[in-house]
């Protein structure tokens, strides 16, 4: 016990160097929520995974692994094209207009591009961030409660609120560059965790043919890639787990990280491969933790009463205290990285969005942050009350919140990027659809994935796609409600002219020249001012 | 035991046809020899294009 509690000690420490460290360049609201718009690729690439990545890969995912086996690994290919669809369609384009419009916030993106000047466009992105968002975190808090739980014995309600308090004094220390260069070394954290774990189960377990064989004999739909499906059903089971790539186009806390990137370009070469095999690594290390978890249990090597606790409970079964406490450490990377991004957004939701914005309320850049500050404390007791009331399975959870972003924004953000004739009422239209759909969809009719228990025709639809998460088909309905709304309207000129400029293509030699250029006029410069 | 041929495509296929994407998008602009036009004006502030 006492090891475990060391290791997280000095994971914490760590944490809070970098929280002073980043505090004394935090000083204006742009620097508070975007990192001044200077943060250096490698950082922004790991940083969004680690925002990205949250409770759900260390507890939510692995959890599914051990209950569902092979199938959930449709759950990380979803995520892995979501991850690199990110990069191709939203974060070069989103960096470039965010620059143009010196936007901050993902609805002041919104508002800047489709040239909103009824607010409405800012109110409603404000208002799916603050319902999803407090979902999302509150997924977080339980999940750490869950780790907390199975690593020292307290209860999940006050691990929830240990979980709690620890994130928010980090976020509240540094703002948004404090969460990127905490995430990157979480990311690191998260990482060394999802190698370890697999590697210490195989060696558990007696070898990897031992594990597959333990599932042969009590689960065989474990080691089928359709769950043991055939037909439609099959199909029906590979989307419900997949699904996930859909989202990540709409995902405020994922996206603000490329709005905070130093130069676009960076995004497509390094910052694609580093994100991508950074993500390849850990949903490999998180399937085959919860995959091999199972045939622990199985074999009674370890005891879990809920599968989303398998990773903290092999770690505390198989570790030295020391090593555990840093993979419980790790754990906490995954949930801390993720709830502080969201608190960021959320925070900016209302402080900038809907106060500074909306209501004109003018206050100082200290003011402001401090404002922030106030919003991040209220947003996490609201957090913690919902994780403590509700749901704890975090993969529902995390996927409700996840479905509700995914809808109200992604559609919009992808069509703005690609589409220069969509209209600020189509964006209204669409994502006050998606807002209303997905919260009476998910919190009246079905839950967070389709089923047949919903009433009347709901039912019906719902037993044809049962598993599959509503956000999935909600993505693209509200898709082509957008592309309707803007075909029967008409969007500014200089919006249209501007969208065929702004992303031009022009040789690779012309960039070259100019940075050649650049570098001769620095020299100039040095040399007259007797530098050199 | 070990995994079936069927498993075993459904964890290497998509994960080797990711690092292809990763592959083409990331020199897309040494494929096609262009790239996005980025400089100064692009990524510094414009009163114009606030649209308000």
């Amino acid at each position: 016990m006492e090891g475990v509690l060391a290791g997280i000690i000095v994971y914490l420490i760590i944490l809070m160097a970098i929280g002073i460290w980043a505090n004394k360049y935090t000083e204006s609201e742009d620097q508070y929520f975007v990192g001044g718009r200077k943060v250096a690729i490698l950082a922004a690439a790991l940083s969004d995974k680690a925002s990205d990545f949250s409770g759900w890969l260390m507890l939510g995912y692995p959890g599914q692994a051990f209950k569902a086996g092979l199938g959930a690994f449709w759950a990380a290919i979803g995520c892995l094209f979501g991850t690199l669809a990110d990069y191709v369609f939203i974060g070069p384009r989103l960096r470039i207009y965010t620059g143009k419009f010196r936007a901050i916030t993902v609805p002041d993106y919104l508002e800047a591009r489709l040239r909103d000047n009824t607010k409405l466009i800012r109110i409603l992105g404000a208002m799916i961030i603050l319902v999803f968002m407090t979902v999302y975190v509150s997924a977080q808090y339980a999940a750490g409660g869950k780790a907390l739980a199975q690593a020292f014995g307290v209860s999940v309600n006050q691990g929830i609120i240990i979980t709690a308090v620890v994130v928010m004094i980090y976020v509240l220390m540094g703002g948004f560059f404090a969460v990127v260069w905490t995430d990157v070394v979480q990311a690191m954290f998260m990482l060394a965790t999802l190698i370890i774990m697999p590697i210490l189960a195989i060696n558990a377990v007696g070898g990897f043919d031992r594990a597959t064989a333990i599932m042969a004999s009590c689960s065989p739909a474990h080691l089928d890639p359709f769950g043991g499906k055939t037909g439609f059903a099959a199909i029906v089971f590979a989307i419900g787990y997949a699904s996930w790539i859909v989202g990540y186009l709409g995902q405020p806390h994922i996206v603000t990280r490329y709005m905070s990137v130093e130069d676009p370009r960076k995004l497509r070469r390094p910052g694609i491969f580093i994100s991508g095999i950074w993500t390849i690594l850990v949903l490999w290390g998180a399937f085959f933790s919860g995959f091999l978890g199972f045939a622990l249990a199985k074999a009674g090597i370890v005891h879990v009463t809920d599968p989303e606790r398998i990773i903290p409970a092999m770690a505390m079964a198989l570790m030295p205290g020391w090593l555990a406490g840093f993979v419980i450490a790790g754990i906490l990377a995954a949930i801390m990285s993720t709830a502080d991004s969201q608190l960021l957004v959320a925070s900016s939701a209302v402080a900038r969005d809907l106060l500074h914005k909306v209501l004109g309320i003018e206050l100082g850049e200290s003011a402001m942050v401090n404002l922030g500050r106030i919003v991040v404390t209220t947003l996490t007791v609201l957090a913690v009350y919902l994780a403590i009331s509700g749901s704890k399975i975090v993969y529902d959870v995390v996927a409700t919140a996840w479905g509700g972003l995914a809808v109200g924004f992604g559609p919009i953000l992808f069509l703005s990027l690609w589409w220069s004739r969509v209209t600020k009422e189509a964006g209204i239209v669409g994502m006050a659809y998606g807002l209303i759909s997905e919260v009476i969809l998910e919190a009246k009719i079905y839950g967070w994935a389709f089923n047949a228990k919903a009433p009347g025709i709901f039912g019906v639809i719902g037993a044809k796609l049962a598993g599959v998460p509503v956000f999935f088909v909600n993505f693209f309905i509200t898709l082509g409600v957008i592309i309707l709304v803007s075909l029967l309207t008409k969007p500014p000129e200089d919006a249209v002219r501007m969208h065929r400029e702004i992303f031009r293509k022009v040789p690779v030699e012309v960039l070259e020249a100019r940075t050649m250029s650049q570098a001769e006029n620095a020299a100039a410069f040095a040399r007259d001012a007797g530098l050199i | 035991m070990g995994l079936s041929a069927e498993a075993w495509a459904l964890l290497l296929v998509p994960t080797f046809l990711a690092i292809i994407v990763m592959l083409v998008y990331g020199f897309w602009d040494k494929i096609t020899g262009k790239e996005y036009y980025v400089d100064d004006d692009v990524l510094g502030y414009d009163e114009r294009m606030i649209g308000k």
